[in-house]
């Protein structure tokens, strides 16, 4: 019904005032995003032109791009040594958690393929910092478990997606998805290594390119347009290569913070052009929707759901253990890592990309109603997990005593 | 071609890493912005600045420093209403809590065309100037080359 300029604004402004709105009742921008995709999307009101939607695929991918650029910036030596080994423990035990439940849940209940099993349990441990951050605000959580939940849910992420990125090796050579001379186990093996060391490799060497050159860059728009056109000559070139494009804007933004004086200055200007294309990216995650699986919430969609928290709370528990963590870190630390939304939905988009057969729709189908469930609970949890910790001093900032 | 230290601003008010908000505010009070203000140790070293935005963080909730870094998240926006600040914080907040450690700082036989470079590249109208030893030695900013260039031309 319209055309794409015209549903191009409509999205971003509905989106924007949508997320006011949201915020209001303390839900993130993001879980504001999905729920106006859904909709604006084609089950509701058809306000998403099919250009758009068709188009999904191309925003994720530079969504994605960007995520894992922004998260490379985390490995510089100085800021690896500040992150400290509680946190350290609890994220590596948290995500290994997740993923094996989840994993071994969905291969041995849900009977599911290796390929799935492995693809679900590497998009399982991600979280959404943003609904983990709006919960600590909101009640002014203060205190030790506070600052490692908010360490862990800030690195996670980096994690999930080098996780995925070996799965998706895996996954891409059991299926046989890619096409090889000689299509035997030890080239199966060559493969996996192939696209995760090539992707690292590629992203370094862009990374040398990017700091070489950035003497000749004089305005900060010139800077903004180097900086875009290096990260997508480096996706561009991961797809073509067949590397993982994740781990090669991880290895770029890595590269570029530990090589370029005053670093920060490039991450900061991209944050000035990102937010756009963030908020297109979950619409159009949340227009892609199918309603009627919701519906259907197939076993794997339960097993999911019902697996996730407890691996993440167990993964949790162990690192903390490890790192002789307080009680209540080990304890509760797991529950606050509930909430789930973007960087899940951009990996199972990603994934259709990669399997557009049967394989990629059964992952993001589910990977879509379950973010939706962890969303709306994920707060309440995060809730509960900084109570227990005893880190809520204060009662809940009540907007209308303001005015 | 002109240097940087032709051009510079020298005498420039400093502070040292014990500083409290108190002083730092009261030296800076009169003035009609705030300006970059370099920390320097006893022997002139410059281990920081402090800008506005320093300043603005004091108004914020204190948050890990690695939030920075995740994508997507929400901007809190100042709540001039709520803020929760204390008489003491005056006294008790010194400027070593508050200063910049990581810094662009330039070298003052650096070219004024390569100074003003790199003020647009890093969107700053001011940066500290350093010598060889990583002494402090004052501030250039867009104001001191414009008004060079325009008495170089002998406007006044």
């Amino acid at each position: 019904m319209f055309n794409t300029i015209l549903s191009l604004g409509t999205v971003l402004i509905i989106g924007l005032f949508g997320a006011r709105i949201f915020s209001k009742i303390s839900l993130p921008s993001v879980t504001a995003y999905i729920v106006f995709g859904i909709i604006l999307g084609p089950y509701v009101l058809n306000f998403v032109s099919p250009d758009m939607l068709r188009s999904s695929a191309l925003i994720s991918t530079i969504a994605l791009s960007l995520v894992a650029f922004s998260l490379g910036q985390n490995f510089t030596i100085s800021k690896l040594h500040n992150i400290g080994k509680s946190i350290f423990a609890i994220s590596i035990g948290e995500v290994l958690g997740s993923f094996i439940l989840v994993s071994l849940a969905v291969f041995l209940i849900a009977r599911q393929s290796l390929s799935i099993a492995l693809i679900l349990g590497a998009i399982a441990p991600a979280t959404a910092p943003a609904a983990v951050v709006m919960v600590t605000r909101e009640y002014r959580a203060r205190g030790r478990f506070t600052d490692t939940l908010l360490g862990v849910v800030a690195i996670d992420d980096a994690w999930s997606i080098m996780l995925f990125a070996f799965c998706i090796a895996i996954a891409k050579s059991l299926t046989g998805a890619h096409t090889g001379i000689f299509a035997t186990i030890f080239s199966d093996i060559i493969h996996g290594f192939w696209e995760v060391l090539g992707g690292l490799a590629l992203g370094v060497i862009i990374g040398f390119i990017f700091s070489y050159f950035l003497k000749y860059i004089n305005t900060l728009p010139h800077l903004l347009i180097y900086i875009l056109g290096l990260i997508f000559i480096n996706t561009g070139a991961s797809i073509l290569l067949n590397v993982s494009l994740l781990l090669a804007n991880m290895a770029l933004g890595a590269t570029v913070a530990n090589k370029v004086k005053m670093s920060e200055n490039i991450f900061d200007v991209l944050r000035g052009f990102d937010p756009p294309i963030y908020l297109l990216f979950f619409i159009l995650a949340g227009a892609n929707l199918e309603i009627p699986s919701i519906y259907s919430l197939s076993i794997l969609g339960i097993l999911y759901v019902l697996t996730r928290l407890p691996g993440e709370m167990l993964g949790a528990f162990i690192g903390a253990h490890i790192a002789k963590a307080d009680k209540n870190i080990k304890k509760y630390l797991g529950l606050g890592l509930a909430p789930q939304a973007g960087v899940a939905i951009g990996l199972a988009l990603l994934t259709k990309s990669y399997f557009p057969g049967a394989i990629g729709d059964k992952i993001l189908s589910t990977i879509i109603v379950t973010t939706i469930i962890y969303e709306l609970i994920g707060p309440f949890l995060v809730r509960i997990a900084l109570k227990k910790a005893g880190e809520i001093d204060k009662l809940p900032h009540d907007y209308r005593k303001v005015q | 071609m002109k240097h940087v230290k032709d051009v510079m601003f020298r005498q420039v008010i400093t502070v040292h890493r014990h500083t409290t908000l108190r002083q730092l505010l009261s030296k800076f009070a009169e003035f009609h912005t705030f300006p970059i203000v370099p920390v320097v140790e006893r022997d002139n070293i410059l281990v920081g600045i402090i800008t506005l935005k320093n300043l603005l963080d004091l108004l914020k909730p204190a948050e890990p420093e690695i939030l920075k870094t995740i994508p997507f998240l929400d901007e809190k926006p100042i709540e001039i209403s709520s803020v929760e600040l204390s008489p003491e914080m005056g006294h008790l907040v010194v400027v070593d809590d508050i200063m910049e450690n990581k810094f662009f700082a330039i070298q003052e036989d650096m070219s004024i065309e390569e100074a003003l470079r790199l003020m647009r590249l890093h969107n700053k109208e001011q940066l500290p100037v350093i010598n060889k030893d990583k002494k402090f030695t004052g501030v250039i900013g867009i104001f001191d080359i414009v008004t060079h260039l325009f008495s170089g031309k002998g406007i006044f």
